[in-house]
């Protein structure tokens, strides 16, 4: 698979690791069902057939977080993003394909 | 393994001298470069714009957008990532690089030398383009990756950054330290066929 | 001699010597061997699979079922080489296979008349019982009279390299179609690469004699040559075989680079795996001859009629003196005449066809060869072939014939495009199946497509030359076609010859006969999955290129479902064979991964270090002196020496990580399970990291040196878990923190001493006013300052050995003076060196824990550092750690244990159970984790988990290990076996 970083551009997969689901979010730790939510943050994930928004690490590259949108069933990648919002800073970002 | 490199200790840097083929001139010429000082450059955030100012006024030198080099005299920064470079001063150390760059950037950006962790070894001559594509896995065609395009990427299961210092080609690593002897290893082995002259590791 | 006098792209200037079953032989360059040996009058060149029939050479390309031979001898020998497949070379050694005695007279060739008994599945009835024999008598029998060739049994002395490549359009194949590919979007500016398996570019050209713009293929061929070695754009890349289609557009190369030498040239690999990663790809890879079935089609002399024509056209080779061609397709009858026309006595043409085509007849009668139309081919004789018998309506008649070409029509070669499950479809008309779904980016052109004749190969070819620049961002048009004459050939689908006599093989390579299919049908493995596995139909080395297609084709006829509903089996790459050595390149033996030496390797080397690999790294063991029996022997010495004065250690490998940043003492807080915000300005804290579930994930211990400037340490193991973790905490979790990490693993040397004595070395080593007594640098303390007349440091005052130690960091460079000048003012306190096993030894001595007890199973109250825990912020892992089963009493949790006879070893993985109880799962109450025979207490101890964990100090429980033959009996103690309350730290 080729994975194109918004920062370093495509980039074979070899160079990153490998998440998971990037839809989930940690849970607020005070609120009152607090083990029960960190059980579904931490173990529970959708297993789709399709569409998928998944969390890669450029290791090998530039150290950012990735939520890179593959199809399970084709590794068709249509896309990836830096999964910190890069705000402000996105004007020095060079986003290739 | 190349038989070249099988009396070499896998721990040891390759010694300097001539590997492979007696060309009139090397088809490779392969330097670990001394009297370097490096350092990494985090910009903090919401600092980036200010940064650019502040590079530009101190340093002269227009800050890289994604992973590319400026230079201005000795100084160059590397884009690494987002909101980082690596800074490299040639014919200094790592103490004064590191003041030049805590007065241009102040609080700005956290400073970290570097000057010990990498090795930067450059590579020219006229099969470097082809010793590098036994190397390097991205495009290096000078339609692609041309003079001040800059990657991190991995050589040989070795993490190293890699920029084009001029368009001659030359290109330069920066290789972490204690993966210079597998650096040095695998680049021997792929440059050895063109004729590869290396220098500035010592005599093993 | 069966060399033409005349023609062929052979070079008749450059003689060859080469040698087959010891004997030797003459060929040219341009030869392969299997053209060289036909051309010596050798057509018996090896033995099949499972029966031991004599075989010949059958195709002359990539999908050659017959003709493997061990090629090279000693190391560098190699099985199952398909001779057609290998360029001739001088002093070529090649040795048949599979045979024994001798090739001529095979004793296992007897199995042949068991093939009644010996058919699908036959395996599988047969040994089912008893079990027992399995391993003794079946599989030793099998493999001995199964099988192929022998591999080397010395290490392959060759070098292999593996290379990165990119372009705009990658044109598989050069034959008519990937040339015109080649040509247009080389033209319009594309950066192509054309790869092909063969030696020279033209495929099929190669070996024709069809006239192209009026003249000979050569002529254009060499036109096509020239344009593109001059194109700059374009990479010619011969003996290179695509074998594998991988997503985004990656393909897998394998260049033969040394393969047509005898050794590879100085400085050379012998082959070179390529990744490459193109935009478009266009598959030009031809299409297979196949055969027919019927009985005796194997015999040596029987060849697919292209073949035939190859040998004589190329080659310059008569594969026989008399050669008879049978098929159902006009394909078959053009080679028939291109032989004839290059000088093979061509005697008849059969053909199932009641009325061939009138031109081909007419061809037929111009070069005086007998048509026998409506016949079939119904048996063969000689032990290589001499006769045929053709049964026609009038009867059946025997020709002579030492060659048989034989062509049941075209199979196009897309196995690329199923690399993706595509599924090919099944074309009536053409009798074929061809491409349906390709692998994004791949399209097909020419007669991988079904576009078998060359004016079809062109037209194709170019028009995907322009599809696939275009795609990349490339105006093309087509380059102008060849004029040609050869047009759609025609054909009447035929598979199997009916009534035959004798073995009528469908797949060559595995001695899969018609009537395995029948067996197969019969006993209903009749869908193709089931049908290739039960009978192993296409899963011998050449993946069935040449045989599937019959075998589809006979099971559809005896289900009585079409071809096409029948289906086919996907393909796999890779598609030829791909040596291992050439996957692996530069990385075997001591490059097999990288090795990471410590700043003070070469110093610890000549001290006479034994070094052990931990992780990529290389420390420093232990430091055996002359002498010493054993490394036990040096290890307690070692230990004695820091227990009692000084010892010194490389502790470089730890991960080492700066933080800077507003916001790091809180980020700190959330990311170990204590507080370090309150951490004062030159002080270092032991931290633990959970996981999010909960459980350890690594421990090691932070300093502040600033306000907004933190460094922490991890385990060697996990640095880079960790660096990777605290991106992640800080870019997906909680991105507005002002941290700045980065790696100073390797920037900083970090040297360790430790011992009573300690303190008086470091004082010797650094500068002034840099103060290191008890009040200036503290237990904990953490100080910047210089060494040695000016080099920076970092000094901390930490023990992992329990005694009064430092960790002096200085740049990297400075590690082997730091170490020499330690070692210089340690000497009147006979200053030890030491490695990592008494550094285990003295960490096991203090009870604390280390990778052995970090397992990835284990919170942070399982090892005992539950009270670390604080209760007044969140931290990761905190939720998940607080889970009920985490605070059961009955988990097993740290503890220490020694023999209760002390005279006994311990082992680590010993499993503990109650005294008296039996050895089952049920009684388990934990395990050993690590053990050391501690020279401060002179005798075993070790540390692990035990249910109950310190409420059981001072019961007697049994460590049971059956793999090592241990059962002893243990008392349950503190982990801290050496100054527990921590007061030689402190001094």
């Amino acid at each position: 698979m080729r994975i194109p970083c918004p920062y370093c551009g495509l980039r074979d997969a070899h160079e990153f690791s490998y998440l998971g689901d990037a839809t989930v979010s940690r849970p607020a730790p005070d609120m009152p069902d607090a083990q029960e939510a960190f059980f579904h943050y931490v173990y529970l994930r959708e297993n789709p057939a399709g569409a998928h928004e998944e969390l890669w690490y450029h290791a090998a590259g530039c150290r950012q977080w990735l939520v890179v949108s593959r199809d399970t069933r084709t590794h068709e990648i249509s896309g990836a993003s830096f999964a910190r919002a890069p705000k402000a800073d996105a004007s020095h970002a060079e986003v290739k394909p | 393994m190349s038989e070249l490199l099988a009396e070499i200790p896998a721990s040891a840097l390759v010694p300097e001298g001539h590997y492979g083929p007696r060309t009139p001139a090397p088809g490779v010429v392969a330097a670990q470069l001394s009297q370097l000082a490096l350092a990494t450059v985090a910009v903090r955030p919401n600092a980036l714009d200010l940064v650019a100012e502040l590079a530009l006024e101190k340093l002269g030198l227009a800050l890289p957008h994604g992973p590319r080099t400026a230079s201005a005299g000795d100084l160059t920064l590397v884009g690494t990532g987002p909101r980082r470079f690596l800074a490299i001063g040639e014919g200094i150390t790592g103490d004064p690089l590191l003041e030049r760059l805590g007065h241009a950037f102040g609080k700005t950006a956290a400073l970290t030398d570097q000057s010990d962790g990498q090795m930067v070894i450059q590579l020219s001559g006229p099969r470097t383009r082809d010793t590098l594509a036994k190397l390097v896995p991205i495009d290096l065609d000078p339609s692609v990756f041309k003079a001040g395009d800059a990657a991190a990427t991995l050589v040989a299961l070795i993490p190293v950054l890699i920029w084009q210092a001029d368009p001659a080609p030359i290109y330069r690593f920066a290789v972490p330290r204690s993966f210079t002897p597998a650096f040095l290893r695998a680049l021997v082995g792929a440059g050895a066929e063109f004729g590869l002259q290396l220098t500035g590791t010592g005599r093993g | 001699m069966s060399r033409l006098s005349s023609g062929g792209l052979i070079d008749r200037a450059t003689p060859l010597a080469f040698t087959f079953d010891g004997r030797s032989y003459k060929g040219f360059a341009g030869d392969t061997l299997a053209s060289a040996l036909l051309a010596n009058d050798v057509r018996l060149v090896g033995r099949s699979f499972k029966y031991h029939r004599p075989r010949g050479v059958f195709s002359a390309g990539s999908e050659e079922p017959n003709a493997l031979v061990e090629l090279r001898t000693g190391a560098r020998r190699e099985p199952n080489t398909r001779a057609t497949m290998a360029e001739l070379y001088e002093g070529l050694e090649a040795t048949s296979q599979n045979r024994w005695p001798s090739l001529a007279f095979d004793l296992l060739s007897a199995n042949q008349w068991f093939s009644s008994v010996l058919g699908a599945g036959f395996y599988y009835k047969t040994f089912m019982w008893p079990a027992a024999l399995w391993e003794k008598l079946y599989e030793p029998a099998i493999r001995r009279a199964a099988g192929l060739g022998r591999a080397a049994e010395q290490a392959d002395p060759d070098s292999y390299e593996k290379a990165f490549a990119f372009c705009d359009v990658l044109v598989i194949g050069g034959g008519p179609s990937g040339l015109l590919a080649a040509l247009t979007a080389g033209r319009a500016g594309a950066r192509v690469i054309l790869a092909d398996e063969d030696t020279i570019l033209g495929g099929r050209l190669n070996s024709a004699r069809t006239a192209i713009d009026d003249a000979a293929p050569g002529a254009f061929l060499a036109r096509a040559r020239a344009e593109l070695s001059a194109l700059p754009n374009v990479r010619v890349m011969p003996r290179t075989t695509i074998f594998g289609v991988y997503d985004g557009g990656t393909y897998g190369a394998l260049e033969r680079v040394g393969d047509h030498l005898s050794v590879p040239a100085p400085f050379q690999p012998r082959q070179r795996y390529w990744k490459i990663v193109a935009k478009r790809a266009v598959l030009c890879a031809g299409a297979f001859d196949r055969p027919i079935v019927f009985g005796g089609n194997d015999r040596p002399g029987v060849m697919s009629a292209q073949a035939l024509r190859t040998y004589a056209v190329r080659y310059a080779v008569t594969p026989g003196r008399n050669a008879v061609v049978f098929a159902n397709n006009d394909h078959a009858w053009s080679a028939a005449f291109d032989a004839a026309d290059a000088g093979v006595k061509v005697s008849a043409i059969v053909d199932v066809r009641e009325t061939p085509p009138p031109a081909l007849l007419a061809g037929a009668t111009a070069r005086n060869i007998r048509v026998i139309a409506g016949g079939e081919v119904i048996a063969t004789s000689g032990k290589c072939l001499s006769s045929i018998t053709v049964r026609t309506r009038g009867g059946t008649e025997t020709l002579q014939a030492e060659v048989l070409g034989i062509s049941g029509g075209a199979t196009p070669n897309l196995a690329l495009t199923s690399y993706f499950g595509g599924r090919p479809k099944y074309d009536a008309a053409l009798a074929a199946f061809v491409p349906d779904q390709t692998p994004p980016g791949l399209s097909v052109a020419g007669a991988a497509a079904g576009q078998f004749s060359l004016a079809q190969c062109f037209a194709t070819g170019a028009a995907q030359g322009v599809a696939a620049a275009r795609d990349a961002g490339f105006a093309a048009t087509p380059a102008p076609l060849p004029e040609t004459g050869d047009t759609p050939t025609s054909l009447s689908a035929f598979w199997h010859v009916q009534g035959s006599k004798g073995l009528a093989f469908v797949d060559f390579q595995n001695d899969v006969s018609a009537k395995d299919i029948a067996i197969a049908h019969k006993e209903g493995f009749r869908a193709v999955e089931l049908l290739k596995r039960y009978t192993t139909l296409g899963m011998a080395t050449d993946q069935g290129k040449s045989s599937n297609m019959a075998g589809l084709a006979i099971m559809a006829e005896l289900t009585g479902q079409g071809i096409g509903e029948t289906g086919t089996t996907l393909f796999r790459p890779p598609f030829t064979p791909v040596a291992l050595g050439a996957l692996a390149g530069h990385h075997r033996e001591k490059d097999f991964r990288p090795t990471r030496p410590t700043p003070t390797h070469d110093w610890a080397r000549k001290q006479g270090a034994v070094f052990v690999e931990t992780g990529l790294w290389l420390r420093a063991q232990y430091f055996p002196k002359p002498g010493e029996t054993d490394w036990l022997e040096t290890v307690t010495r070692e230990v004695k020496a820091v227990r009692s004065s000084v010892g010194l250690i490389d502790v470089s490998t730890f991960g080492k990580i700066d933080l800077q940043g507003s916001d790091v003492g809180v980020f700190l807080d959330r990311v170990y399970i204590n507080t370090f915000s309150t951490l004062a300005v030159g002080k270092a804290r032991y931290g633990v990291m959970l996981r999010e579930d909960g459980l350890v994930m690594d421990d090691g211990t932070t300093a502040r040196l600033a306000d907004d400037h933190y460094v922490m340490t991890t385990t060697t193991a996990n640095a880079a878990k960790v660096y990777q973790h605290l991106e992640f905490c800080l870019q997906v979790l909680w991105p507005d923190l002002d941290v700045q990490l980065a790696s100073i693993s390797e920037q900083w040397a970090q040297i360790a001493i430790a011992g009573p004595k300690s303190r008086e070395v470091l004082a010797q080593v650094v500068d002034a006013p840099l103060d290191v007594s008890n009040t200036g640098l503290p237990f904990m303390g953490a100080v910047e300052g210089r060494v040695m007349g000016g080099v920076k440091a970092r000094i901390f005052r930490l023990s992992f050995s329990g005694e009064l130690g430092y960790e002096i960091a200085v740049p990297a460079r400075h590690g082997e003076a730091l170490t020499r000048a330690l070692m210089a003012a340690g000497a009147p306190f006979g200053i030890t060196p030491y490695g990592t096993e008494a550094l285990g030894v003295m960490r096991i001595e203090k009870g604390h824990v280390s990778g052995n007890e970090l397992t990835g199973q284990t919170s942070a109250r399982d090892l005992g550092l539950g009270k670390m825990a604080s209760t007044k912020k969140d931290y990761i892992g905190r939720v998940m750690a607080g889970r009920p089963a985490f605070a059961d009493r009955d988990r097993a949790t740290f503890i220490g244990f020694k023999p209760v006879d002390r005279a006994q070893r311990l082992r680590a993985g010993a499993h503990f159970l109650p005294l008296g109880a039996v050895p089952v799962m049920e009684n388990d109450e934990g395990y050993m984790s690590s053990v050391a025979y501690s020279p401060t207490l002179d005798h075993w101890i070790g540390l692990g988990f035990l249910k109950g964990g310190r409420a059981r100090i001072g019961q007697k429980v049994r460590a049971y290990d059956p793999v090592r033959g241990g059962d002893i009996e243990v008392e349950v103690c503190d982990p801290g076996f050496v100054d527990p309350e921590g007061e030689r730290l402190r001094v």
